[in-house]
């Protein structure tokens, strides 16, 4: 629009829709006939579907859960789909179908399963995949028809054979492994006896027993060469004093010991008093008086005894017999001890040489042990697995495990899924009024004719001395009126009958009502 | 009283003025003659108004705001001729069918009724002639003919009984407009016309400027020229070629024409208070 762009007014276009509405209404109408009946000329293809359900909430399904392995539906929809349209179903439908009867070449063989891959959809109905669809388009809706269900049934035939086979192959499978690990097992419990039969000392024990051990070997050692040491010493001692005393004495045998012995008892126990007491202390009078009978008694004593034997009777020292009982009775257990710590430090020296050894063979032994624990482990897993597997394989033999189920086997399809007249009218329609409206605007925009007295003063540097209102006279706007009505007529009526036709296809297509056979 | 009727009364009015001015005016006599020319009597032809074309809205609807526009055009132009003597004046367009001749028409028309001066209508485009046919006048001979030496001037102009309006038709057609345009003929012609009243307009309708060379050698002897723009039809590019093959002559002023309502909105915001002024106007003299 020339002139002022920022004057954007919908009155402004409304004006220009009426003065060219025969422009708007040609073009629309063009738009519309060539929707309406183009629609007549597109050849007919027809679409059949059929629904599939993959079942995975299944009553049994939480009863075999855990138990026997129900092959997952996370097989997604990518997987089925390349499944379905792959070259071997499609061949077989081929075969099977006879769809290949006018082939001649390799080359038109390739395009037919090429141009049958295309025409095969297959669409997930909701967000899980547990419902998808398989659908066919093409020109013949029996063959079309026959297409999908055949596909559908070889579909679900190849899994459930698969699938069967699969169950079959993985308890087989498992049973195979697990005789193999059994032999395993069964060899390397045969190792570890031997082993244990070869090494007894260094299998049950471990290095913290063995250690355990040592140190109470070290302390024993440690306390019998402390008493060793203690006895030597004792052995010289009384060496010593043996070397003192005579083998013989002789012996005042008094039926109450031996009155200088009390005498000098009693000597001792005087001085003692005397450091405390005076010399009139009673106990100090009767010791005193004691001392001095003793005295005499020893004096009076010496004389009879020489008088009575007249020699002296020499007979053997008590004391060094019991030095030499002693010295002997010590020197028996210091042999003892020095045996003892012999023994316990070669006992000490033979665990350090087990220690030495025990990195090799605790490893081998290690090893031996490990091995066992591991094919246990696998033999044990094997096993859970096997009985697993023999539920799945009775599972899918039994057809309980059925995952497929048509839920809408595909039927011949009535009515051509492309064109849809119904759509393509009121497609026609709309487009029609946008594209005549649009035609309407757009021719405008590119007018370079004069709208606007200021652009002419503005263009030509002339003054504008009038601007004449259109003159419509009465026989212009009779002749226009009459054209307008004759218009009207002729689009009302070629409306009518493009709304006859769409009556007519909507109700043939979604009542179901076909009034005419087109 | 219907607008036909109205205006055949109006017409009839304007008619008994016509004749008095004229047997007073136009006759050509003595004392007015300035020059050599020669005397000659005009044939009448009053104009019927129900056979003038609807679109010469001066006669048919002078009240209407399209008739009021016209008045404007002439209202300018007069304002823009009066210093200099400028009284031949060519209505003319770049293309086919923009209005020229019904602009020269009304133009004169609208001069005619309103002004005291005389107003002589030349119907110059000899190849498509159609002033006769607006204002429903037969006429045998015209401008060609004249041109050509066939008839003498006097027996080729017509009264029209609108004002002081003359009209001097194009004649039986002729193949070699463009040398009767331009020929030595044509300007006496229209050098005599000029002459002989100071106070009298001569408005010609032309060819278009881009199809034809007619206007264009009629261009070097006129006073002045009115270029006709027909809105949404005439182009920028052919207004422009137009305008620099007529450079040099002296353009009046445009007259932005078939302009319509929608247009008129936004340009002219007065028309719609225009409008309604002439219907009142129409409705007070219904009721008189």
């Amino acid at each position: 629009m020339q002139g002022n762009p920022s004057d954007f007014d919908i009155k402004h276009y409304i004006a220009l829709i009426k003065r060219k509405k025969y422009v708007a209404l040609s073009i629309g109408l063009i738009v519309l006939s060539l929707f309406a009946w183009g629609s007549f000329f597109m050849p007919n293809i027809y679409e059949a579907s059929t629904t599939v359900t993959i079942e995975r909430d299944s009553v049994l399904q939480p009863l075999i859960k855990g138990v026997g392995v129900s092959r997952s539906m996370e097989d997604s929809i990518s997987n089925i789909r390349n499944e379905i349209t792959s070259r071997s179903i499609i061949e077989k439908i081929i075969k099977k179908l006879g769809l290949d009867a006018d082939i001649n070449s390799p080359v038109q063989y390739e395009a037919l399963i090429e141009s049958m891959q295309k025409n095969l959809n297959i669409t997930v109905r909701g967000s899980r995949p547990n419902f998808f669809n398989i659908s066919y388009t093409g020109d013949d809706p029996k063959k079309v028809t026959d297409i999908v269900n055949t596909i559908t049934s070889e579909y679900i035939e190849g899994q459930m054979i698969f699938r069967r086979t699969d169950a079959t192959d993985a308890y087989d499978f498992i049973q195979a492994q697990l005789l193999e690990y059994k032999n395993k097992l069964e060899e390397s419990d045969r190792a570890i006896r031997e082993f244990k039969e070869k090494h007894p000392d260094v299998v049950p024990r471990s290095e913290s027993t063995l250690l355990t051990r040592l140190e109470s070997l070290e302390s024993s050692r440690m306390d019998a060469e402390i008493r060793m040491k203690e006895l030597l010493k004792k052995r010289d001692n009384l060496q010593k004093q043996l070397s003192g005393e005579k083998e013989l004495t002789v012996a005042i045998v008094t039926r109450e010991g031996s009155p200088q012995t009390r005498l000098n008892y009693l000597n001792n126990q005087l001085m003692l008093l005397l450091t405390k007491y005076t010399e009139s202390y009673p106990e100090v009078i009767k010791i005193k008086s004691e001392i001095e009978e003793l005295k005499q008694q020893i004096s009076e004593a010496k004389k009879p005894q020489v008088e009575s034997s007249g020699s002296e009777t020499s007979t053997l020292n008590p004391i060094y017999q019991q030095l030499k009982e002693e010295l002997a009775k010590t020197e028996a257990e210091i042999e003892s001890l020095k045996a003892r710590s012999t023994e316990l430090l070669r006992q000490q020296q033979e665990i350090q040489k087990i220690f030495g050894r025990m990195p090799k063979e605790q490893e081998e032994w290690t090893k031996l042990q490990r091995d066992r624990n591991v094919y246990q482990q696998i033999y044990d897993q094997l096993l859970e697995r096997l009985e697993n597997a023999r539920v799945s394989k009775d599972l899918e033999l039994t057809d309980k495990g059925e995952p497929f189920r048509v839920i809408d086997p595909a039927i011949q399809p009535l009515f051509p899924v492309k064109p849809n007249r119904v759509k393509m009218i009121i497609l026609g329609l709309f487009l029609g009024i946008a594209s005549g409206i649009g035609a309407v605007i757009g021719l405008d925009y590119f007018d370079r004719t004069f709208k606007d007295e200021n652009l002419i003063e503005s263009t030509l540097k002339i003054p504008v001395f009038a601007v004449i209102p259109k003159i419509v006279t009465e026989a212009d706007e009779l002749s226009a009126k009459r054209l307008d009505r004759k218009v009207f007529f002729a689009t009302g009526g070629y409306l009518f009958i493009i709304g006859l036709i769409f009556v007519e296809e909507f109700i043939s297509r979604y009542v179901g009502i076909n009034i005419i056979n087109f | 009283m219907s607008r036909i009727e109205k205006s055949l009364q109006k017409a009839l009015e304007v008619r008994e003025s016509v004749k008095n001015t004229i047997d007073e005016k136009m006759v050509i006599t003595e004392d007015r003659q300035d020059f050599t020319l020669p005397k000659f009597e005009i044939g009448e032809s009053i104009i019927k108004i129900d056979t003038v074309d609807k679109h010469i809205i001066c006669l048919t609807d002078p009240f209407s705001p399209a008739a009021e526009q016209y008045k404007k055009l002439h209202v300018r132009i007069f304002r823009s001729t009066v210093k200099d003597f400028i009284n031949t004046i060519m209505i003319t367009s770049p293309g086919v069918g923009e209005g020229k001749t019904i602009t020269a028409t009304n133009l004169a028309v609208s001069m005619a009724n309103e002004i005291d001066h005389t107003v002589l209508l030349v119907d110059a485009d000899l190849k498509h002639p159609s002033i006769h046919k607006y204002l429903g006048i037969e006429s045998k001979y015209g401008l060609s003919d004249y041109l050509m030496g066939k008839v003498k001037l006097q027996d080729i102009l017509i009264k029209t009984g609108v004002g002081k309006l003359v009209f001097l038709p194009a004649g039986t057609s002729a193949e070699n407009t463009t040398e009767l345009m331009s020929s030595q003929r044509m300007k006496r012609l229209v050098y005599e016309l000029k002459h002989r009243y100071k106070d009298r307009y001569i408005i010609f309708d032309s060819p278009p400027l881009l199809v034809t060379a007619d206007s264009l050698s009629m261009c070097s002897y006129m006073d002045g020229i009115v270029f006709v723009i027909q809105a949404s039809k005439t182009t920028q590019k052919a207004a422009l070629h137009a305008v620099s093959l007529i450079k040099g002559h002296n353009i009046l002023g445009v007259v932005f024409n078939n302009v319509p309502k929608d247009f008129a909105k936004n340009l002219y915001p007065y028309y719609y208070e225009s409008e309604k002024y002439y219907k009142r106007a129409k409705n007070n003299k219904e009721t008189e």
